[in-house]
């Protein structure tokens, strides 16, 4: 699942963190100021309420010291009714009523204080207005009825203290009820602020963990990223778009480099293969020149004696046989050791790859066996390609070889061509070609090859069958055929599940060039040869050949012997046999000396070699014609001559032009 | 104290809600009326509830009836919405803001009360002009210079009520109520006076106790006694100095007028801020429509003529400036000395205070058990 690290509309990890740690601010801010402000508005409650009840219970005891003063006030108005005790009286009662008066302005007052005061007030009125009673009764000598006003009054002013002291506890009391207000609201606000503070920091967890989340999976990703690649895991990627901003480009810089490792590998694996065919190679050529031309000097001689025996002789003949079929054997060794280092001389032509199958399909079933079924699956139409028919025979046999051995109790064989695109650029194949190619498969339902096998199954010499059974040579050789064919080879293997040996070679668009049919040796030849072979052994053995069966034959040890005989006598030589590798001067520069000359007469060329190559620098392939290859027959050799010279304009012509660009 | 703000129970605006509604109904008969001349509209606040404030609407009424019968203001009617503030400044202050709000009030006949007039005075205040018919608290000399009273004030009403006593005589004693009304008189009365006060004898409200009290003042030689209280106690007083055959001058002050029978008080001198039996033509006119168009007649205390004054001066105000607030409140200021316009009560001018400058009061007399005027002092 897709995951996406970005935060929010933010898409980089440095927005996101300017803009959190600016909310973050912000809210800060906000919740100190919030929390500084409540607190001081509670703060200047707490003053303002207490400063009123302080003036209140103030007042409230000013007023009783006051209604107490007009009280004693009165007493003395009654009983001294001058007008000194009137105005005194007259001030006290002024004073306990402005005092009233205030009480009764204060606003928040509870219903029972505003009664209570209300009450105060009309007893505070009768005492006044008996007082004043009392004394006119007084100044009118009625002191009975002004003792009775008097004692009516004393009853009042006790009940009014009653209420005063009332007044002052209410007071107190609703100080109380206030007090423990303040404190719930104080406590209310402390939670409130505890709330908004806990809010405030679980938002900023999430925040913080959004935040770190968006670097912290990044950074995970790109870790274990950067693990893969230290332990060789080149292909390993890491998905960049949905990452941050800076997090993408790191991670496409890593998915970049991991390619390029990837691709390096890759590369370092194929110079790794090559090198080491190079090595055997290098080796197989090195051994081929020399030991082809010792059994070259074997075949012949043996076939020499051969045509020598007698029919009594049937004992020797029989050794003899045997030792051809060794020198065969050893011949084919050699030739499989130049094919696996793709240094063999192929005779390519354009073919349809189905008749070669269909074609075979006889020896492959013998090859396979009774418990194998084989089944062939062929593109429709013609499959055409250029390749060597005979080493393309050879690739195949070797494969359905692999596969019956693979398949010991039994199995089925599929093989399938069809038309493919080509082949993706993986940096085995740089020069690997273009458009369509057609593939052939071996498919088996054979043990299959374990995963750890698989990257060494084409070195040559590796096998994991018993010793005796295998060289280590066949996957090898099909390799190298294949490559030098201009084609590709892979292989698909499911261990308990068999395999699949794929070959892609170029299809080509051209119709396919019928071989020459070989021809009947004939068993004498005309013309002069100009023989050049260093080995002293092989050249007398092929002039005794060529001379038993009619042909006149010029010896030189080396090119510029050839070149010198050749010139001395342009017209008399009709075909050329040169070995290619010889001290002073190899046959390919021997040609090129004698290319003037070779354009005016017509004389032909026929390479020998038990080595290719010198074969190399001419593409590898001679077309079908001018090249022997070493150890050969006395008939191959006949064969090759006569053919040659058969052909001597045609294959000369190739030859110059061969000659032209290796010297080109 | 009542601290709690209680429904309006009046008899127009019984919640709030009803009064929504009742703007909602106003506004589209307002509508209605757009289609034809838009009304100009005031407000007139009061305890219309009370069977007391019955004839003063009436006499808004009266006014507005009279005014769109000669053509309206300027072709457009004038219209008075009633606003039922039951006395309580809380209720008081937050009808104010209402009517402050609405743009279409232009003025206010209001408030009635004067702890309501109080309490609403500031919220009109550079908002609103606003004419009191009735309100007679002193302290709302100087509370607006949005805000004008037709009733002279309490203290004032007894200042010259004791300039006026002091040709009675050069002895008096006061009997008055204990309680703010009575108090606050008896004290503009001893500073105003301009002979001796004997003394100045609180009374309980509501006690007829007042036979010591009228005995030492008889005996004391007092040529008047002062009573600054309600009828309990001006019956009280008169009866007793009656009884006592007291040789002095009685004065009281307009709460006689409620009183039903003054045949006791035969011969007590009370002083009137106005009077149904005021000689002046206009006053009798005004008696007159008032009992055609209501069938009942005028009561004692005037109050239809004050509120048919205010209604009518602030019709003037819109006639003369159109309807703009601060236009007629500016009218309502300009009207000073000379300029004052003539209305039932007297004259209409105002002092820089708000309150009426041209009103004194008229000296009454009971004459065989009923008031009639006996002097007509002016200041």
């Amino acid at each position: 699942m897709r995951r996406n690290f970005r935060l929010g509309r933010f898409n980089t990890v440095r927005t996101a963190v300017q803009v959190v740690s600016g909310v973050g601010f912000v809210l800060l801010v906000t919740l100190t100021v919030a929390g500084w402000q409540s607190q001081t508005r509670m703060i200047e409650s707490i003053k303002r309420t207490t400063r009123e009840f302080q003036d209140d219970a103030s007042l409230t005891s000013q007023f009783a010291s006051a209604v107490a003063a007009e009280l004693r006030a009165g007493t003395t108005f009654i009983t001294r009714p001058d007008p000194a005790a009137e105005a005194q009286f007259r001030a006290a009662g002024r004073r306990a009523r402005m005092i009233y008066e205030k009480l009764d302005r204060k606003s928040g007052r509870t219903a029972d204080e505003a009664s209570l005061i209300a009450e105060i007030q009309n007893h505070l009125g009768v005492i006044e207005a008996s007082y004043s009673t009392a004394r006119r009764l007084v100044q009118l000598d009625r002191s009975a009825e002004a003792e009775a006003q008097v004692h009516e009054v004393g009853a009042v002013a006790e009940e009014m203290l009653v209420e005063v002291d009332r007044l002052t506890s209410m007071q107190v009391q609703n100080i109380g009820v206030v007090s423990s207000r303040l404190q719930e609201e104080t406590r209310r606000r402390a939670w409130i602020f505890a709330l908004m503070l806990t809010i405030a920091g679980g938002l900023a967890i999430l925040v913080v963990r959004q935040v770190l989340r968006t670097i912290s999976r990044p950074v995970e990703l790109l870790a274990s990223h950067a693990r893969q690649l230290s332990t060789g895991i080149f292909s390993a990627r890491t998905e960049a778009a949905p990452l941050p901003a800076e997090f993408r480009e790191l991670a496409e810089t890593m998915n970049h480099a991991g390619e390029s490792l990837r691709r390096l590998g890759l590369m370092q694996d194929a110079l790794h293969e090559s090198q080491k065919t190079e090595m055997v190679g290098r080796l197989a050529g090195g051994i081929a020149h020399d030991f082809n031309n010792l059994l070259s000097a074997i075949t012949l001689n043996v076939d020499l004696l051969l045509g020598q025996l007698q029919p009594e002789n049937g004992g020797i003949e029989k050794d003899l046989t045997e030792i051809k079929v060794a020198t065969s054997k050893a011949a084919n060794l050699t030739r499989q050791l130049l094919a696996l280092s793709s240094r063999q001389v192929l005779k390519p032509v354009v073919f349809d790859l189905n008749s070669v199958v269909r074609g075979a399909e006889t020896i492959l079933s013998r090859l396979a066996g009774p418990g194998i079924e084989i089944m062939m699956q062929l593109c429709p139409g013609n499959c055409m390609v250029l390749a060597d028919t005979g080493q393309i025979e050879q690739v195949l046999v070797n494969l359905v070889v692999n596969a019956r051995d693979a398949m010991e109790a039994g199995g089925r064989l599929v093989i399938e061509t069809r038309r493919v695109d080509a082949p993706q650029d993986e940096g085995l194949n740089p020069d690997g070609g273009s458009g369509a190619q057609i593939a052939l498969s071996v498919t088996d339902t054979g043990s299959g090859i374990h995963a750890d096998v698989l990257p060494h199954i084409f070195e040559p010499f590796y096998t994991t069958k018993p010793a005796g059974k295998g060289t280590g040579l066949g996957l090898a050789m099909v390799q190298g055929i294949v490559r030098q064919s201009g084609g590709q080879i892979g292989i698909e293997s499911i261990q308990g599940s068999g395999s699949i040996f794929t070959i892609t070679l170029p299809e080509v668009d051209s119709p396919a060039i019928e071989a020459l049919p070989l021809p009947i040796p004939p068993p004498t030849g005309a013309g002069t040869i100009l023989l050049a072979e260093d080995d002293d052994s092989i050249r007398a053995l092929v002039r005794k050949v060529l001379q038993r069966n009619g042909y006149s034959v010029r010896e030189a040890r080396n090119g510029a012997e050839a070149v010198r005989i050749f010139e001395e006598r342009p017209g008399e030589i009709q075909l050329i046999l040169t070995d290619l590798m010889m001290p002073v001067m190899g046959g390919r520069e021997l040609v090129g000396r004698l290319r003037p000359l070779l354009e005016q007469s017509d004389a032909a060329v026929l390479y020998m070699s038990g080595y290719t190559a010198e074969v190399d620098v001419l593409g590898g392939r001679l077309d079908g014609a001018g090249f022997l290859a070493k150890p050969f027959e006395v008939d191959a050799l006949l064969h090759a001559v006569s053919e040659a010279l058969r052909g001597r304009r045609r294959a000369r012509d190739q030859i110059l032009d061969a000659g032209l660009q290796g010297n080109g | 104290m009542e601290k709690t703000h209680r429904v309006v129970r009046g008899p127009m605006f019984r919640s709030r809600a009803f009064s929504v509604l009742k703007t909602l109904v106003l506004c589209h008969a307002l509508a209605g009326c757009s289609r034809r001349a838009e009304p100009i509209v005031l407000a007139a606040v009061g305890a219309w509830h009370l069977p007391d404030a019955i004839p003063t609407r009436r006499g808004i009424e009266l006014a507005v009836e009279e005014v769109n019968s000669r053509g309206g203001i300027h072709g457009r009617p004038l219209s008075v919405v009633f606003w039922n503030d039951s006395t309580e400044g809380v209720r008081a202050v937050a009808i104010a803001r209402e009517l402050v709000a609405d743009k279409r009030i232009i003025g206010v006949i209001g408030n009635l009360n004067s702890g309501a007039m109080l309490a609403a005075a500031k919220v009109y205040d550079g908002y609103l002009p606003a004419v009191s018919p009735t309100a007679v608290s002193a302290e709302l000399d100087g509370i607006s210079s949005w805000v004008f009273r037709l009733m002279p004030s309490d203290s004032l009403f007894t200042a010259t009520l004791a300039a006026y006593a002091g040709r009675l005589g050069t002895r008096a004693g006061i009997i008055h109520d204990n309680n703010s009304f009575g108090r606050g008189a008896a004290d503009v009365f001893q500073r105003n006076y301009s002979g001796r006060v004997i003394g100045v004898d609180p009374i309980l409200p509501g006690s007829k106790v007042v036979e010591p009290h009228v005995t030492f003042f008889r005996r004391s030689g007092a040529d008047l006694l002062f009573v600054a209280g309600g009828d309990v106690l001006g019956l009280a007083v008169a009866e007793e100095a009656r009884r006592q055959d007291f040789r002095g001058a009685i004065l009281g002050t307009d709460t006689w007028a409620f009183i039903d029978d003054l045949s006791p008080a035969e011969g007590a001198y009370v002083a009137m801020r106005f009077s149904i039996n005021d000689r002046r033509p206009e006053v009798a006119h005004f008696a007159t429509r008032f009992r055609e168009r209501f069938g009942s007649n005028l009561p004692e205390n005037g109050f239809p003529a004050f509120a048919y004054d205010a209604t009518r001066l602030l019709a003037a105000a819109l006639l003369r400036e159109g309807p703009s607030r601060t236009g007629v409140r500016n009218y309502l200021a300009s009207l000073r000395g000379s300029s004052s316009i003539p209305g039932v009560t007297g004259p209409i001018s105002f002092l820089p205070s708000g309150g009426p400058a041209t009103r004194g009061f008229l000296m009454m007399r009971v004459t065989k058990g009923a008031l009639l005027p006996f002097e007509v002092p002016r200041r």
